[in-house]
């Protein structure tokens, strides 16, 4: 009885960890690009990683480093990368937390890659600003106010099928929007967001009902305040 | 057929040679001493070596030797020629994973048959020089415990090695081999460079066990008479 039980421990230990992995043989690829800022200018030492997903157990699996490097001095990079057959062969682009991050998906177990290359010609990883928003009643006559802030989210992600994205499933520095009503109860509200700098804050406002006015501001300033009394 | 189906059949056949060989020159080994010059007609030699790489190639660039181990056997077919197989291993840290590709350590196993001279230029010192015929190796390169990825090449070897005879059947020796394994990694048009061949020195020490007797083709001769 004891000997079975270890057998079975065993057998689902072999299970669990046992299983070996192995890439691509023969194979190297190469992925090549340029990272530029909002401004267009270049991103250096910006750590470019290709990943893929890999069964580490039968529970689950991790994402694993294929290949990685470091954009050079004109925001360039190359990176010499093993392949394995994913349906979410990534590369990620990451400089640090004041900048966005960009990740490139493929399917590499549907899709050959067209002279074991993947360029991803240009990124664009831009400075991320913070907005912090005041909102205040100062007239005393309550009114009611509503308003939506309309801003760009900082993360970009972008699945291609061969060279073809596919937008159902990409997004990139999206819209998104924080909208709210103050009235009586409620006269004040504020709160921070993030989003790129140099992108465009659409603020629409309507006091009492009136007829919607809407106002665009430029982030010019990693920490951009905004403030609006009625 | 596949390059280690010919290994496969050459390490058969020198096992083959081996076994239907050396019974028989047990019975000539007295009266070949009666001559001045001795032959051998088969050596064992098991070795460790330290590969160098070298060049502007992947291995070059991206690796750094870790030691390894060899077994070879010679077997003499005419007076100092003889042709041997060598088997054994190359153990490599990843110098720069931007080069290679992110993996930690590779392993090359090898595989081949060369031809070679071997000469007396001192009394108790010989004097070989190699090269091989066909060849095979097969990376084995660790990601992790259980994460590995391989490729393959086809080498060539190029070498010489240095012996001191302690008794007639031990020897030491110290060798050199200059390897250039042709891959069959399948890379970019821009890498193909780097991928194309991987070069390294290997430098090593070992003890060998040989055999005095007639070589090969001799004792084929002797037979007839």
């Amino acid at each position: 009885m004891l000997f079975s039980r270890i057998i079975t421990i065993c057998c689902f230990t072999a299970l669990v960890y046992g299983c070996e992995v192995n890439l691509e043989p023969d194979t190297r690829i190469l992925v090549s690009g340029q990272v530029l800022d909002e401004v267009n200018q270049p991103v250096t030492q910006a750590q470019v990683e290709v990943t893929s997903r890999i069964a580490t157990s039968i529970f689950g699996e991790d994402d694993l480093i294929l290949g990685s490097g470091l954009t050079d001095d004109s925001g360039s990079f190359n990176v010499v990368s093993l392949l394995e057959r994913d349906d979410e062969f990534a590369v990620r682009v990451n400089k640090n937390e004041d900048f966005t991050s960009y990740t490139y998906f493929t399917d590499t177990a549907a899709n050959e890659l067209d002279d074991l290359e993947i360029n991803l010609g240009e990124v664009s990883l831009k400075r991320i600003a913070t907005v912090s928003f005041n909102i205040n009643e100062t007239s005393d006559t309550g009114n009611t106010l509503n308003f939506t802030l309309k801003y760009n989210d900082i993360e970009c992600i972008e699945f291609f099928n061969g060279e073809i994205i596919d937008m159902n499933n990409s997004f990139c520095f999206q819209q998104v929007q924080i909208s709210q009503v103050l009235e009586t109860t409620v006269t004040s509200t504020n709160g921070m967001f993030l989003t790129p700098l140099l992108s465009e804050i659409e603020f629409t406002y309507s006091i009492n009902n009136q007829s919607p006015i809407t106002e665009i501001f430029v982030v010019n300033d990693t920490s951009y305040d905004f403030t609006f009394n009625f | 057929m596949t390059l280690r189906s010919i290994f496969r059949k050459g390490i058969f056949f020198l096992l083959l040679v081996l076994g239907s060989f050396s019974f028989s020159q047990e019975m000539e080994v007295a009266t070949d001493s009666l001559e001045t010059k001795k032959y051998r007609y088969i050596s064992y030699a098991l070795g460790y070596n330290n590969p160098i790489p070298t060049g502007d190639n992947f291995i070059g660039q991206g690796l750094e030797g870790n030691g390894g181990f060899n077994f070879k056997v010679q077997i003499y077919v005419y007076k100092d020629f003889f042709v041997g197989v060598s088997v054994g291993a190359s153990y490599f840290n990843v110098a720069d994973q931007i080069v290679v590709g992110n993996y930690n350590k590779t392993r090359i196993a090898e595989e081949y048959l060369y031809v070679g001279y071997e000469f007396e230029p001192l009394l108790d010192f010989y004097l070989g020089l190699t090269a091989s015929i066909i060849g095979s190796s097969r990376y084995k390169n660790t990601i992790s415990e259980s994460i590995f990825q391989r490729d393959s090449a086809r080498l060539m070897s190029y070498g010489a090695y240095f012996v001191y005879e302690i008794v007639d059947e031990i020897q030491v020796y110290l060798d050199y081999n200059y390897r250039i394994d042709r891959t069959k990694i399948d890379v970019p048009n821009t890498l193909e460079s780097i991928f194309k061949k991987g070069k390294f020195h290997q430098i090593g020490i070992g003890i060998r066990c040989s055999f005095i007797g007639d070589n090969f083709i001799t004792s084929l001769f002797k037979k007839k008479k």
